[in-house]
């Protein structure tokens, strides 16, 4: 039997001048990275605050009033999309939920009820459970204010892991029908609108919900250096 | 009537710690069920709270120990696992324990799934049986169409097929979940709560916005409250509202309110 040091000697040697070759200047190259992405920072700062303080002047303005959205291309889009996506309908919903393609058309656009989005923040639940399992919650809230009345939407889950093998997102198709829509018709209920406006109210303010959560997501733009070795094996 | 708080109200803690909450709170009578974090120290925290006059019933995959062991009655089981599981609810006094009706995958078959969970409930009827605890299915409901499974036990007409099929099993009718029910009437209510006392196990209750089993709390518009009256003497309420990291003052409130509803 080979004895262990003539088995590994040769690779070891070799791991060896591979090391004492290429390690310098992999250092180098990492400094020189770190260098030239402080750089990049310091460049970049006025226009990620720039970026920061536009968000802020929008999601002010989601608070005020989202409807400012309405006659936006990206809403537009948003609601297309939404109409094509095969529908996760639950039982009832079918007849219920239904919007028109273009926002400005909606009943929120022509109604005098100012709706106010806030407070959007993400939650982690690391000890989340159902009837049955455990899991990892990942979920979000925010503020409704509906006139001068503000409420929270309750807790909207995102995604459920079970466990390595398994875990479950909400699609956003889900967390507007299956969840918003339903916070929404709820806080309408005492408003004295029609009852066939105020499903339609609920409907078009979920969707809009659903959207400015697209925006609420928004964080400023940074330069950012991705690079792995390992990428190419 | 007794009022059990399910430890499922107050999850995301040790039992200890959830134990201690209700213990405070002046509770008494608890049902273990999913909601704890599993540890090695549950089994002594429901010991403990058991010698000081704590009393249990015990629901579907409770936490007992560090691992939680989540199961599907329509599926084949290991049977040892429920031996233990007896032994242990024996040991500790209980004589109520319940499970859920099984579920299936969509793109399987309602009636196969069906015929596994009866031949399960025979079987675990027996395990409890020979332990001198008797055994409960609860009313489930139709799950959202996104979901990919289904719940069996979720519709009138297959519990009441059930009933037929399993007589010498009870029945546990899960308010909450029937608010979920495609079915739904107070007729209804009154007729899965007319069934003879010895039939039915325990009522759980919780409120939901009749979409999605989100154990919130009772309120005046809970939909089965004006029926109160009629619910059957004697069989024991569970509570499963959510009160998650609430002040025990608040879990007291609580569980004290929903006792004078269910006692006037």
């Amino acid at each position: 039997m080979a004895d262990s040091n003539s088995l590994f000697s040769l690779y070891e040697e070799l791991v060896q001048d591979h090391s004492s070759q290429f390690d310098p200047q992999i250092a180098s190259l990492q400094e020189l990275v770190i260098t030239r992405m402080q750089a990049i920072r310091d460049a970049e700062q006025s226009l990620v605050e720039a970026q920061a303080i536009e968000l802020k002047r929008i999601t002010d303005a989601l608070a005020h009033d989202a409807r400012c959205l309405l006659s936006t291309p990206g809403l537009r889009t948003f609601v297309q999309e939404l109409k094509q996506t095969k529908s996760n309908n639950w039982y009832t919903r079918q007849s219920e939920f239904s919007i028109a393609e273009d926002p400005t058309t909606w009943l929120l656009a022509m109604l005098k009820l100012p709706i106010g989005l806030s407070n959007y923040q993400t939650h982690e639940d690391l000890n989340g459970y159902d009837d049955e399992r455990n899991f990892i919650g990942y979920s979000y809230t925010l503020s409704l204010k509906l006139g001068s009345v503000e409420h929270s939407i309750n807790e909207i889950p995102l995604k459920r892991i079970y466990n390595v093998n398994e875990c479950s997102e909400t699609s956003i198709k889900g967390q507007i029908e299956d969840y918003i829509y339903g916070d929404v018709k709820y806080l309408l209920r005492d408003m004295e609108y029609p009852e066939e406006q105020k499903q339609q109210l609920a409907a078009e303010i979920s969707t809009l919900i659903g959207y400015s959560l697209k925006i609420f997501a928004l964080k400023p733009r940074r330069a950012i250096f991705n690079y792995s070795s390992i990428e190419e094996d | 009537m007794q009022l059990y708080l399910s430890l499922s109200a107050y999850g995301g803690v040790s039992t200890r710690e959830a134990l201690t909450i209700f213990w405070n709170a002046g509770i008494r009578y608890v049902e273990l069920a999913i909601g704890p974090r599993p540890d090695t120290d549950s089994a002594q925290a429901v010991e403990d709270f058991r010698q000081q006059g704590m009393v249990y019933r015990a629901h579907h995959a409770f936490v007992c120990s560090a691992r939680h062991y989540p199961f599907n009655l329509a599926q084949p089981q290991d049977w040892k696992y429920f031996e233990r599981l007896a032994d242990y609810l024996a040991s500790i006094g209980v004589t109520a324990y319940s499970v859920h009706g099984g579920n299936f995958c969509k793109t399987t078959e309602r009636v196969l799934a069906y015929t596994t969970f009866v031949e399960n409930i025979h079987r675990l009827h027996r395990v409890c049986l020979t332990r001198g605890i008797a055994l409960g299915v609860e009313t489930m409901y139709p799950t959202l169409t996104n979901s990919t499974v289904e719940n069996l036990l979720d519709n009138a007409s297959e519990l009441a097929q059930f009933c037929q099929d399993v007589p010498q099993v009870k029945i546990v009718v899960d308010l909450a979940h029937l608010n979920i029910w495609r079915d739904k009437t107070e007729i209804l209510l009154n007729e899965w709560l007319g069934l003879p006392p010895e039939k039915l196990l325990e009522i759980h209750i919780s409120d939901n916005d009749g979409r999605q089993d989100i154990h919130s709390r009772i309120t005046a518009n809970t939909w089965w409250l004006s029926q109160i009256t009629n619910f059957p003497k004697g069989i024991p309420l569970v509570l499963e509202s959510r009160l998650n990291r609430l002040p025990v003052s608040v879990v007291q409130q609580e569980y004290d309110r929903i006792a004078a509803l269910t006692f006037r």
